[in-house]
This record gives C-alpha cells, structure tokens and sequence, in this order.
C-alpha cells in the first residue's frame, strides 16, 4: 500500500509546489501593485517598498484631485451598453445562422469569419475617417457605435447554439412556438452561459479598450478610464506614482468584480447540467 | 407567458435602438459652458499629471487676464498620439486652434503646412520682443528665417550628480561644464571609495542622449545642415562623436562603475529610483527631472552641463520639450486670440511659476528677475543650471535640433545601435548598421511624401 501510494504522493506535492510557484509568479506583481498604492509616493521612488507609511491618502488624492469619477462613469455607461448590445444582436445574428435556414448562409457566415481575421488596429485608419466624416468625434457615440456588435461574438454563440439538442427545436416547432418565442424561451436559457461569458468578455473589452478612445475623444467630458489613467502620468516631470497606483486599483475593482460574478454562474450552471 | 416574454424582448431592443438613436440626435462635439460672447480658443496639450495642473494654471491665468477670448484646454494624451490626431482632425471643426507639439514632431509639422507661423503675428505686434525668449529655444522652432512655433515647455539634458556622497567621500565634485574624463574621475572615485557599494555613473539607452552628445561635441548628425537648409536625406551616426562618446561609456563599463539600467519608460525610473536611493551617483536626463529629485530628496542634488568630449569646447546642447503651434484652419480672430494666449504664457510672470511648478525652464529672460525664480536659486542654487546652459548656448545648425521626419524610429534604431555597444559589440559597426536602417526609412519617407 505504502510504497504504491509513494509515486501518488510525490506527483500530488511535485503538482502543488509547481501550482504555488506559479500562482505566486502571477500574483505577486498584483499584490505588490496593490501594496504599493498606499504607499507614499518618495518611497516608491526611491523602491523602498517595505516602508511602513501606509495611509489611504493616495485613494483620497485620486478620488478628490483628478476627475477619475467622471471617467469611471463613461467607462461604465459604455461599457454596459456595449455588453448589452453585443448579447442582443450577437444573439439574434447567431440564432439566424443557426435556426434559419437561407440562401448563402456559409457563405454569409464566412464573410462574417473574415472579419476577425484583420485586427481592430489594421482598420483603425478608415474606421477613423469614417467616424470623422459622420461627425461623431469627441462623443459618446464614436465609443459605442462600432462596437455594438462583434463578429467574435456570433461566432461564439452560434458554436454555442449548434450544441442546443435538435429534439428541443423541433418540439417547439410542434408546440407551435415562432422564431421569437423558440430564441426567448428556449435558445437563450439553454445558452445562459455562452451568454454570461460573452457578457463578461465584451463588458471586460470595452472596459479595457484604450487605442481607440485615446484617438477619438478630446476632452475631459467623454474620456474614458484607461485613458484617464495615463492623464495622471506627465511626459518627463514629476510623477506622483501613489497616486497614480491608488487609480489604477481603483479601475481594476470592477473588472474583478464582472469576474467573480461571472464565476459564480459559470459554476452554478455547471451544476445545474449535471443535474439534470 | 410566451407573450409577455416576447413584449419584453421587443421593449429591450427598442431601448436599445433608442439609446443608440438618442446618442445619434443629441450628436454634438461636448462643449465646456462658454458663458458670454467670448472666442473660444481650444487648445490641446499632453501635459499629464501634476504639469496639467501647471498649464490650468496658466490658462487660468490668461482667461481672467482679459475678457475677449476664452482659452479652452483639452488633454490629448501622449506626444506621440496627439500629433497624429493633430494631423487628423485638421480642418474639421473638432480640431483646436492652437495645439501643443513636441520637439521631434517639429519638421512633421512645418512640413504640413497646417499652422500659422507666429512670426506672422509677432511682425505686427509692436509689444512683443522676442529677443527675450532664449535664441537656442528659439532657434529650434524657426525655419526660413522665420518663427514657426512659440517655445513653450523646455528642457535641458543635464548631468545629476549626488553631492552628498561626493562630499563623505572626500570626491571633488566635477566643473560645471565638465569633460567625459572628469566624469570618469568622479564615477571611479566614488565606486572605489565606497567599497564598491555605489556605481559611479549610468546613462540611460535614450537615443536623445546620443543626439545630445553628438550636438555638443559639434557635429550634425543630418545632411543638408541637420535638416535646417532643406530635407535631410543622409544621417550619420558613425562619426568620430558618436564614437568618442560611446567609447567613453564602454569604458567606464570595463571599469566596473557603470550601471547600465536598460531603455525604455521604466529605465528612467529605475534610474531615478536607483539615484534617490544612492546605488547609483551620476546620471545624465531633462532637466525637467530636478522636480522629484529636489522634493524630498535627503541627499544634496548637484548639476552640471552635460559633458563634452575632452580637448574641445562644448558646443552647447539643444533643447527638448515642446511648443504652441497656430493651426491655420481657424478665422483670424482665434488665430489672433491664439497668438495672444501662447504670448501670455511667456512673459515673464507666468514663466517664473510655470519652471517652480514643473521644472520647465523659463524661457524669457526677464524671468529670472522675478521672485518666485530668486527665491527659488536661493533655496536650491543648483536649479539655475539648466537655464545658464539654455542661456550660453549659441545657436547654430548643430544645437537648434534635426528637422528629419520620422524621428521617432531613427531614435528606435539608435537605441538598438547603444544597446549593442552598452552589451560590447563593436561600436563602428552597431553605429553603420543603424546609419543603413535609418538612412533606407529616410529614403521611403521622403519617397512617400514627394520629396525629392
């Protein structure tokens, strides 16, 4: 019993140390981030990292000094309107290429493929003059209107709503259900969690997005976060890098909290598969 | 149920569609409030933390100065992302009347032809003497004899030496224009003294640094009088000033009292860090660094000009920074008010504040009869020596800075070329191999906008 379990055993510590190691590789930098955020900051500067003046004065700095609230709330409407807009219509577009059937729709779903492949940097330059001949610079709406779609997201939902059992389709149809009632009652449920990680990955996208916005807005009133952030650093003076890490803990809050609340339904619609 | 659930899908994407049409309608550029019949004169900067605050000051100051313009900042990010959003936006009604463009941009600029040169205004103003602002900042923004942007926030490359480590060691500290072997004296002695517990010296892999050296050993680097007498189409970076200055570097690396910290945004403050801390004595950067290594600093701060190579006099360096430019898509009256806000911002006064609170340099010469600036000398002496370097500069081709396009990849590459002699290649080599790079994307660049 011993000396089979030996090997067993040794895999299982050999396993976690690796686990350990890596975890601490990933946090650290996080923590040291956090830790340095209440620090002042001349010993930042100076990398004495295990000073022991910790205060909150940074938070306090950043909330009252910089206009780091009025970002936080364009990111947020933005962001929250993109997510919203990309589930609607990445839903639809997906139950269309999934359930309806028409003319061309490989080909239709290719050219939707095609998309993805050139990165939103590459089309930066044309999406920029069309934007700027629509007159939609410096607004909310040059931040929202690209992006109220995404071809990576029809993709993924609709991957996801081929694996939707055709048994369910078909009952449906039986019961006399039309396209809306089958996407709405059916479709979409059965999918919650396809729905729920696209829902993150777009919120946490349009959360993060910096190119863009740094080239479209031109004032304080519709700046976004990230944006924000870099405004608190000057280009060869002095910095007041507390501050500026106390801002940036801040902008990482509530990414992690659309993390954590997409985990716990991740799990629990784990859970209710298994059940059932 | 079925119903009531369809109603609701329906109402969601109608509020969608309303939210999205709604942004359309109401889709006017956001404006501050401008209360009475005031000109608005926008203006987009990339001044970013505590210097935003300095340059709203300033702002501030010209709004309530007068009552016919009204100065409208906007911060646009760093200097790199704001000159291609400059170019852009010129001509649309989104893009500002005046604009702030940093040093290296400078032939971008003149080249497109989207700004008002300010001698324009400053021919027809009779208050204005413009043999006030420093000649070698002046000279770096003029072109065919005349001025085409108004200096604005200006530094120095300088040398930082720690004065109080000097002193427990019984160093003489170096002259105030010192030569690459009074350095190497210093860095030695301090490295030796102190047990080896202290580097001597670093300079960071920053092409400025190069050019620098370069310009002060007398030597251009671009053809066609660094770009002053026409559009450069040859750099040389294999000369024997370059050379000489990356030897003198090389050398201190073989003697062990060098620090070699890198390239990059984070080098600088790790540099910084490593000079507040004392792991490291002598550093070369702008001189708009004095601010955070005065501030709190328990050691004495001691400066110099930035050195040049032994048995020549110092040709003097150029400056770095950024200017106001005037764009030209704008009526006369705000090209005027423009005018009007980039010479408020240096008169006397308002350069005094503007070097206490960020570390800029004053460029007008009356400044430095002002209090704010005596009391400043009087508290730390040595924050006059970036300005008595600006002021002994004389202006000629060599210091008054490269009008090249495309300087921001030539810098890429001679940084690659340092690197590489930081690391003990060979010098000569590293330097001809970045002259090929740099002079094959001069040639394209030129190619592409019609140069001959």
């Amino acid at each position: 019993m011993i000396t089979s379990n030996k090997p067993n055993r040794l895999n299982k510590v050999l396993s976690y140390l690796l686990l350990v190691v890596l975890a601490v590789v990933i946090l650290a930098p996080f923590f040291i981030g956090i830790w340095t955020s209440f620090l002042p900051t001349m010993d930042i500067a100076q990398g004495n990292f295990f000073s022991t003046k910790v205060s909150f004065d940074n938070y306090v700095a950043a909330f009252t000094k910089t206009p780091i609230v009025r970002y936080l709330g364009n990111s947020l409407v933005i962001s929250t309107l993109t997510m919203l807009a990309q589930l609607v219509f990445c839903s639809m577009s997906a139950y269309a290429f999934v359930f309806l059937k028409f003319k061309y729709r490989n080909a239709i779903f290719i050219l939707f493929l095609i998309t993805m492949m050139l990165p939103f940097e590459a089309e930066i330059i044309p999406n920029f003059t069309t934007v700027k001949n629509l007159g939609m610079l410096d607004n909310y709406s040059v931040l929202l209107i690209p992006f109220l779609t995404s071809a990576f997201g029809t993709f993924m939902l609709r991957q996801a709503f081929m694996q939707t059992p055709t048994e369910l389709k078909e009952a449906a149809d039986i019961e006399g259900l039309n396209h809306f009632q089958i996407y709405w009652s059916i479709v979409l449920p059965y999918n919650k969690i396809s729905m729920i990680t696209l829902g993150a990955y777009s919120f946490l996208g349009a959360w993060n997005q910096y190119l863009w916005p740094m080239l479209t807005t031109f004032s304080n009133d519709s700046r976004l976060i990230q944006n924000g952030l870099r405004q608190l650093q000057s280009e060869e003076t002095f910095n007041d890098w507390g501050m500026i890490q106390a801002s940036a803990a801040i902008i990482v809050i509530p990414t992690i909290i659309v993390l954590f609340v997409g985990q716990h339904y991740f799990k629990s619609g784990m859970n209710e598969g298994a059940v059932k | 149920m079925s119903k009531k659930l369809k109603n609701s899908l329906i109402s969601l994407t109608l509020i969608i569609a309303a939210v999205v049409l709604g942004i359309f309608a109401t889709n006017k550029p956001v404006k501050s409030s401008s209360s009475s019949d005031r000109i608005p004169i926008v203006f987009w900067h990339e001044m970013g933390g505590p210097s935003e605050d300095a340059l709203e000051a300033v702002v501030n100051g010209f709004n309530k100065s007068q009552s016919k313009y009204k100065v409208i900042p906007k911060y646009q990010g760093s200097y790199d992302e704001a000159i291609q959003k400059i170019l852009q936006t010129h001509g649309t009604n989104t893009s500002p009347a005046i604009f702030q463009s940093f040093d290296i941009a400078t032939a971008q600029m003149i080249h497109s032809k989207y700004t008002t040169p300010v001698q324009n205004f400053i021919d027809k103003d009779k208050d204005f003497d413009i043999e006030k602002i420093a000649p070698a900042a002046r000279s770096f923004y003029s072109n065919d004899g005349k001025q085409q942007a108004m200096p604005f926030n200006t530094s120095q490359p300088v040398l930082y030496y720690n004065a109080s480590l000097l002193k427990k060691y019984h160093i003489t500290p170096p002259p105030v224009s010192p030569t690459y072997s009074d350095i190497t004296r210093v860095a030695k002695q301090l490295y030796e003294r102190s047990d080896h517990k202290t580097k001597g010296m670093t300079v960071q892999i920053y092409g400025w640094l190069l050019e620098q050296a370069t310009t002060n050993a007398g030597q251009a680097l671009a053809n066609n009088d660094n770009g002053h007498s026409g559009i450069p189409t040859e750099v040389k970076l294999n000369n024997p000033s370059t050379v000489k200055f990356l030897e003198w570097i090389r050398e201190n690396i073989k003697s062990g009292d060098f620090i070699n910290y890198g390239s990059g945004a984070s080098a600088g403050a790790n540099q910084i860090a490593g000079f507040l801390s004392g792991k490291v004595g002598i550093f070369i950067q702008s001189s708009a660094s004095m601010g955070k290594l005065t501030k709190n600093n328990p050691n004495k701060l001691g400066i110099t000009y930035f050195p040049h190579p032994d048995g020549q006099k110092a040709n003097g360096v150029s400056i770095g920074g950024a200017a106001l430019w005037i764009s030209n898509d704008k009526s006369k009256a705000v090209q005027q008010g423009a005018y009007e806000f980039s010479k408020y911002a240096l008169s006397p006064a308002v350069q005094a504040q503007w070097q206490k609170s960020t570390g800029y340099l004053a460029l007008n010469k009356d400044a430095q009869k002002e209090k704010i600036l005596k009391d400043l000398y009087a508290k730390n002496p040595e924050a006059k020596v970036p300005g008595q370097q600006l002021a002994d500069a004389k202006p000629n081709y060599v210091n008054s800075g490269i009008l090249l396009e495309g300087m921001q990849v030539t810098r890429q590459l001679e940084e690659v070329a340092m690197e590489e002699a930081y690391n003990g290649g060979d010098i000569a080599k590293a330097l001809s191999h970045a002259d090929k790079n740099v002079n094959q994307n001069i040639a394209t660049s030129n190619r592409a906008n019609g140069y001959k």
